[in-house]
């Protein structure tokens, strides 16, 4: 089984930003949005051990996704390759996946009204092509690849420890990974640490009650119908015997 | 907010979601963009060249119906190799750029008082002609003069060669990269071109000196960097700032500001030393050895170190990592080494470092220079006329060394003083002159003297401001220019900038404009053609070149011998056909015939050397406006020593006022406070500060770094301007502050080091500065 997964080479990264504006204008993600993003980090440290770098993000498309779980209609869903995208159709824009996402990849697109974010370029992955923000990337810096086939470069990397932005209390498990062998992502990590995902209250209170209330009503129903069903075609079928 | 209306919503009502959908695409999948694929099919894709900076990328445009929607890389061009920048990429957004010059206009109220109208082309270049020949006959045709910048700017170049004039300048010489090339030319007899023909990708190490390359991104550069980075070079960084370049080195060496030519010459010392040179190079390839032994004999490392504050340990590692690794060694040039006014010596003994470690032709080292492989048919025009004056900037008499790119800041000078003779026209085309040339004021002055200015620009710069009449031209995307031929590097190539959409106003091309301008001035026999086609087929006929298939491909590439065969002895372009490591050229003129250290002028007490550099998504001036890249980096940040800044009880995004020695005051600036900024210098990124009131979206704001920049040095020899010779003192409420605390940032203090101390009085600091700056400025002639 495929799963996608991105490796940010921080040691070839030079913060230029092609990457971010490739992706505006594919996407036409209007100012002030980003589907991804460099945030440039100044230098830190006392001297001669200084470090400077940039927080190089885009959707982690998290195996344990919080925005999936928040989508109320269902339009955020992970694809079996592990890409998480958004259903424009489904979408009503009610934002509660803007606030699950620990890493701010997604915005309202105030072109359509709806929740935007990065989907790894799929449609063009799917094409044989690579994301926009790989193709253009003139550091050599972006790898995508299939984190499942060991013969990959990505999954080659992972497994020489490039590591991701995750910390002991947030991890739902992000699928951007970062070769550091200078080590400055410690740097980012305190800079940039995953949030807690956020649910409100009315949303809380449709997942942990309402939604289960109602699942069980359905349930109940479903096989209440079930079982009357089956009485009366046990009963048809012994009518029919007659 | 951007524009709402999306540039590709029309294709939503042709239904042009992807017509191939490959079998086992879920439909979501299409679901997953504000917009839907557009059809494979119905994207035109045209190639060209970028003009977002200088380095000419090869591009493919992806037009729907006229309408441009991306821009890529193309994969054939040698140069970005199918990359491209965030400059790049946003060229979408300067074709669409709401501020654009649509319209010639010829000024109606007073110049600087913004009132224009619009008029026709006919009438613009009639108007222009007639106020071109009015200074001609009154003064002389000398007496016009010409401001340019890169292919467009050429064309106007050429246009004053057949009318006579000689007073031609481009900031790409005295404020960029002229002195390197100067250097270059007199110690291997060529220049080390442009794009810089070095095997970053190769190298054991880089050495970099004051280049701060991932700020400053030329693409194919940044390609080879970041791979020798991946090779594992080993890169030596040469910065009193802790850049992007500094953070992916072994060595940073916070060098004190204007000392690298001792740091030069003690790496030099300690190479010969150590007998760490390239023996059979030197003997077979240069002249000069023993006059440079003798030369470097007293510049040890300890010498050194007191001068630059990097410890001789330091300097004696690095010349060894260098040594070791020999000839795979690439000691960047740089691009603008308009430093200090002695810059062609300091680049001369960066080429002298690169000689003795046999770095010529060699694999990590530099490329070979190759013989191009095609001779265009050149147009039959009549012989130019030979103009009747000696240049006014002094370029081959005044200063030697200069060329024929000119020297702006002296062709300011002469237009203020009208010496030697008066300059009454100008031609700003496609190039600030504000954001480049030192010394705004003497430059707003000049144009008081000024019978006449005209402006050819895209978007409304400060120099259109003051305007007689602007002539707005196409946008790279929109015009030919002339072809781009590019010798040497990884591969030579041939490319074509085309349009790739229709003009979206009522602009024109450079090549038109002069061809027009040129009819009304009585030179219609040097434009025999009506379209610029017909010129780029004439020149490639016979060349077995296709028009067609470089139409059709944007790049023709031709393989470049790149290296030096084993025991091959390259024939140099010299007198002697050897690199000249005492220059004999620079001896008869009076010059030192081997660079020599010379100190510069350490800032008065509370003052900061002023160092500026680029940011990765602007090309100077030229692209702060454009949304997209706007988004990314709005404000520059002034770095500023974080011990050093917490002294003076600043905190950090802080918004403080800057004053130069002169007293010019920035508007408010934010700092950032950063342990990677030397104590004795400031830096503020350039091309911001973009203050032309016809750029609506922007708020006049001095915060240009140039704004800042009033003294420089005239380097002697190549009448480069030096411009870090300008200090300034940090202001909150008006009130100067100053750092309570010394920080001797690499523990080494040299000598006349910044003296920070508190005591000292407004007045003697103000006394100080008179004093300074006499002796500062340097007539240089």
């Amino acid at each position: 089984m495929t799963k996608y997964a991105m490796v940010i080479d921080m040691d070839r990264c030079v913060t230029c930003h092609a990457c971010e504006v490739a992706c505006r204008a594919h996407y036409e993600v209007p100012v002030p949005y980003y589907r991804n993003w460099v945030h440039p980090l100044p230098p830190q440290g006392v001297y001669p051990d200084i470090k400077k770098t940039s927080y190089v993000g885009l959707c982690n498309h998290c195996d344990d996704a919080p925005c999936v779980k928040a989508c109320p209609t269902g339009a955020t869903y992970k694809r079996e390759d592990g890409v998480v995208v958004v259903d424009k159709d489904l979408c009503i824009g009610c934002g509660l996946c803007i606030d699950a996402c620990p890493y701010g990849s997604r915005y309202i697109n105030p072109l359509d009204d709806k929740v935007d974010k990065c989907d790894f370029c799929i449609d063009r992955v799917l094409h044989n092509e690579e994301p926009v923000c790989v193709q253009t990337c003139i550091a050599g810096a972006r790898i995508f690849g299939d984190m499942n086939d060991p013969n990959s470069e990505v999954s080659k990397l992972i497994e020489s420890g490039a590591t991701s932005n995750f910390s002991s209390l947030v991890n739902v498990g992000p699928n951007i990974y970062y070769k550091d062998s200078r080590n400055v992502f410690p740097v980012v990590k305190a800079s940039f640490p995953p949030r807690e995902p956020i649910r409100p209250t009315p949303q809380k209170l449709w997942t942990n009650v309402v939604r289960p209330i109602m699942w069980l009503t359905i349930g109940a129903t479903f096989f209440g119908q079930l079982a009357a069903l089956a009485l009366q075609l046990f009963k048809g079928e012994s009518d029919i015997k007659e | 907010m951007a524009n709402k209306i999306s540039r590709r919503s029309f294709l939503k009502t042709g239904g042009a979601i992807s017509a191939g959908v490959a079998a086992g695409i879920s439909a979501p999948t299409l679901k997953t963009k504000a917009v839907e694929r557009v059809d494979p099919q119905k994207i035109e894709q045209i190639p060209s060249v970028c003009g977002q900076c200088f380095w000419r990328c090869g591009i493919i445009c992806n037009v729907v119906d006229g309408k441009l929607i991306s821009i890529e890389g193309n994969p054939r061009d040698p140069n970005n190799r199918g990359k491209i920048c965030a400059r790049g990429n946003a060229g979408v957004a300067l074709l669409y750029e709401k501020d654009r010059l649509k319209n010639p206009q010829i000024r109606v109220g007073e110049r600087g008082s913004g009132k224009w109208r619009d008029v026709s082309w006919e009438e613009a270049l009639d108007y222009t002609a007639d106020k071109l020949l009015q200074v001609a006959k009154k003064y002389g045709v000398e007496a016009n003069a010409l401001f340019q910048h890169e292919k467009s700017g050429f064309e106007f170049f050429d246009l004053f060669q057949y009318w006579g004039s000689p007073n031609t300048a481009a900031p790409s010489f005295a404020q960029c990269k002229g002195s390197r090339d100067v250097a270059f030319e007199l110690t291997y007899g060529e220049t080390i071109g442009s794009p810089e023909r070095l095997d970053l990708a190769n190298s054991k190490v880089i050495v970099l000196i004051g280049s701060h390359l991932g700020e400053n991104i030329h693409t194919g550069q940044i390609i080879d960097f970041t791979d020798g980075i991946a090779n594992g070079a080993q890169i030596i960084c040469v910065d009193p700032r802790y850049s992007t370049a500094a953070s992916k080195a072994k060595w940073w060496l916070p060098i004190k500001p204007g000392t690298d030519t001792a740091l030069v010459l003690a790496w030099i010392h300690e190479v010969i030393k150590q007998k760490g040179y390239d023996e059979n190079f030197i003997r077979t390839s240069t002249t000069g050895f023993s006059e440079l032994v003798n030369h470097v004999d007293d510049c040890t490392p300890e010498w050194a170190e007191k001068i630059t504050e990097i410890p001789a340990a330091t300097i004696r590692e690095t010349a060894k990592a260098m040594m070791d690794a020999k000839p795979a060694v690439c000691v960047h040039p740089g691009r603008h080494v308009a430093w200090y006014g002695n810059d062609v010596q300091r680049s001369r003994s960066v080429a002298i470092l690169a000689a003795i470690l046999g770095t010529w032709g060699k694999k990590g080292g530099y490329f070979l220079n190759s013989v191009y492989p095609i001779s265009f048919n050149s147009l039959n025009i009549p012989p130019l006329p030979t103009p009747k004056r000696e240049r006014v900037d002094g370029a081959g008499w005044r200063y030697p060394f200069a060329n024929s790119e000119g020297l702006t800041q002296e062709l300011v000078k002469a237009t203020l003083t009208q010496k030697p003779y008066p300059i009454k026209s100008w031609i700003v085309w496609a190039t600030d002159i504000f954001d480049s040339v030192p010394d705004q004021t003497a430059t707003r002055k000049a144009i008081d003297q000024l019978d006449f200015l005209a402006v050819g620009e895209i978007r409304p710069t400060k120099p259109t401001w003051y305007a007689d009449v602007i002539l707005p031209e196409d946008t790279y995307l929109e015009r030919y220019n002339s072809l781009y031929a590019v010798s040497g590097w990884h591969e030579q190539y041939l490319a074509i900038r085309q349009p790739v959409v229709k003009r979206l106003y009522n602009t024109r091309p450079s090549w038109w404009i002069v061809k027009e301008l040129g009819k009304r001035l009585g030179l219609e026999k040097y434009y025999p053609y009506e379209e610029y086609e017909d010129v780029i087929r004439y020149q490639l006929r016979g060349t077995g070149i296709s028009y067609t298939k470089l139409k059709r491909e944007g790049v023709i590439t031709f393989p470049a011998k790149q290296f030096l065969n084993p025991g091959e002895i390259y024939s140099f372009n010299t007198s002697d056909k050897k690199v000249h490591l005492y220059s004999d050229e620079l001896n008869k003129l009076g010059f030192d015939a081997l660079p020599k250290f010379e100190p510069v002028n350490d800032p008065p007490e509370g003052y900061f050397r002023l160092v500026y550099g680029q940011m990765p998504v602007h090309t100077m001036s030229r692209t702060e406006s454009n949304p997209w890249l706007n988004t990314m980096i709005p404000q520059p940040q002034l770095w500023i020593n974080e011990t050093t800044a917490r002294s003076m009880g600043l905190e950090n995004n802080q918004e403080v006022i800057l004053e130069n020695q002169e007293g010019i005051k920035s508007d408010k600036i934010k700092i950032l406070m950063t342990p990677g900024m030397r104590p004795d210098a400031v830096f503020l990124p350039h091309g911001f500060g973009l203050n032309s009131r016809g750029l609506l979206d922007f708020t006049r704001k001095e915060i240009s770094d140039n704004h800042l920049i009033t003294n420089y040095n005239v380097d002697p020899i190549s009448g480069g301007s030096g411009l870090r010779i300008n200090f300034v003192r940090v202001l909150v409420n008006d009130t100067p502050l100053v750092p309570t605390v010394t920080v001797s940032f690499t523990g080494i203090s040299a000598k006349n080091v910044t003296g920070i101390k508190q005591e000292k009085s407004e007045q003697r600091i103000f006394d100080e500065i008179i004093k300074k700056k006499s002796s500062t400025i340097q007539e240089g002639c």
